[in-house]
């Protein structure tokens, strides 16, 4: 097997599979998610397990450094694109592994970056639905819970939500202008209607582009309504698994018009070595359009795995600086 | 063999977000954020008070804020102190509001 072209280190969208899809650009984004985000640095040993009797483990000491040595080579490996759908089953029943040995270390995040890992290993030609379906379990889950809870159907989350957990500018402003209980209520329907709607749509697998560009509002909106504080890890990881469920087979040529003789458009071209894009001069015709301009930029921008990376992380970053603030100040009863 | 995995794989998830229906825990139900409770840990070791270092040393957790079910917090508390290497008899008591509703108090005695 030839070494060099089981490295792939651009961050061009993987055409191994031949459709496009940016499994590569997933795997290392769940990477940067474990490592960089979530701080995981080592696999725990089982501590009050959800398998009874896996804390026998706990007297295997050394199979939990071998653990972390496959856990780091496999991240290692996932990065510099090297087999990485293989080290990314691998990452992905470390942490279910890890999970699964200790309830203190369950969150839905984790377990949702170990799950796409898991997918990405598990993708072939052909499986391109597998992350819809994921996606799909995700929204309808979340969505079925909150319409069983009396606290969701009665407003009475959201009510404590604004007026207590999540205080700020715009919060406030959001509760003042829209007093009284109907706001609540309005609200609390609201998002049980788009998570349900959102897996059912994922499941149905038709636009995905703009069920893509949903999901990137609807998570948007919650960092900005609590400025940063609520679910920025999902809003990381609900971006990442949501690009892979976009039609890439059928976006690739699309058209973008550009200006030879700038040097703005020829810096993005240059991000473009692989011609994902359809590349249309239109200096020589009337230029371009205020609106041509940002429509193109807008598709170029999301649809450039590294470009998109620089946003999502962006985001991330902002929230967890301003999350270290807030976990410095203590809740009062 | 890929396709079986992946039936199994999606099947559980299924399964558990139906089972939960039937839970007052939600692990593996999909339920991020589905409720807002705030809690504090206190404990006593054959009817003597544990420090507040003593409850997060050993629950891992002393008060807080739990986004998920507040039965996440019972299950592990209960989970800990009947385990059978505990000999000590263990009395917990667990403060919490749950979605801005009046303080609730949850007892647990290992024996």
């Amino acid at each position: 097997m030839d070494f060099q072209k089981q490295i792939r280190l651009t961050w061009a969208v993987n055409s191994a599979a031949g459709t496009g899809i940016p499994l590569l650009f997933a795997a290392r984004m769940m990477v940067i998610f474990l490592v960089l985000v979530r701080g995981m640095k080592h696999i725990l040993p089982p501590f009050l397990p959800f398998i009874p009797g896996m804390e026998i483990l706990r007297e295997l000491p050394w199979l939990y450094h071998l653990l972390d040595w496959v856990y780091w080579i496999s991240l290692v490996a996932v990065f510099a694109g090297f087999r990485y759908q293989q080290f990314s089953i691998i990452l992905g029943a470390l942490i279910m592994l890890v999970i699964l040995g200790a309830k203190p270390q369950f969150s839905n995040s984790f377990l949702f970056a170990g799950c796409i890992l898991f997918l990405i290993g598990m993708y072939r030609l052909g499986l391109e639905y597998i992350f819809r379906v994921q996606i799909s379990l995700l929204y309808l889950g979340a969505g079925i819970n909150k319409l069983f809870d009396p606290d969701w159907l009665s407003g009475r989350y959201f009510d404590f939500f604004f007026s207590e957990v999540y205080v700020n500018p715009v919060s406030s402003a959001i509760h003042n202008a829209f007093e009284g209980e109907i706001f609540v209520l309005v609200l609390s329907w609201c998002t049980i209607l788009v998570e349900l709607t959102f897996g059912i749509w994922a499941l149905i697998g038709k636009r995905t582009v703009i069920l893509f560009v949903f999901i990137q509002f609807f998570h948007l909106a919650m960092l900005i309504v609590t400025l940063g504080e609520l679910s920025f890890l999902f809003y990381f990881l609900m971006s990442v698994s949501s690009y892979l469920i976009l039609p890439w087979g059928r976006l690739k040529g699309l058209r973008i018009r550009f200006l030879a003789d700038s040097k703005f458009w020829g810096f993005l071209k240059f991000f473009d070595s692989e011609n994902f894009f359809n590349w249309v001069d239109t200096t020589k015709k009337r230029g371009l359009t205020p609106f041509q301009k940002i429509h193109d930029l807008f598709l170029f921008f999301f649809l450039k795995p590294l470009f998109f990376a620089f946003f999502v992380l962006g985001i991330t970053v902002l929230c967890l600086k301003k999350e270290s603030v807030s976990l410095s100040i203590n809740f009062v009863w | 063999m890929r396709y079986g995995l992946l039936i199994v794989f999606f099947g559980l998830q299924v399964l558990a977000v139906i089972f939960s229906r039937f839970q007052d825990t939600r692990y593996f139900a999909w339920a991020p954020f589905d409720q807002i409770n705030f809690y504090e840990v206190s404990a006593k070791r054959n009817s003597i008070e544990l420090t507040a270092e003593e409850v997060k040393a050993r629950y891992g957790f002393l008060s807080g804020r739990e986004n998920r079910s507040i039965y996440h917090v019972f299950d592990q508390v209960k989970q800990l102190d009947t385990a059978p290497h505990v000999l000590d008899t263990m009395e917990v008591k667990v403060i919490y509001k749950t979605n801005g509703k009046s303080p609730e108090v949850w007892t647990f005695k290992n024996k």
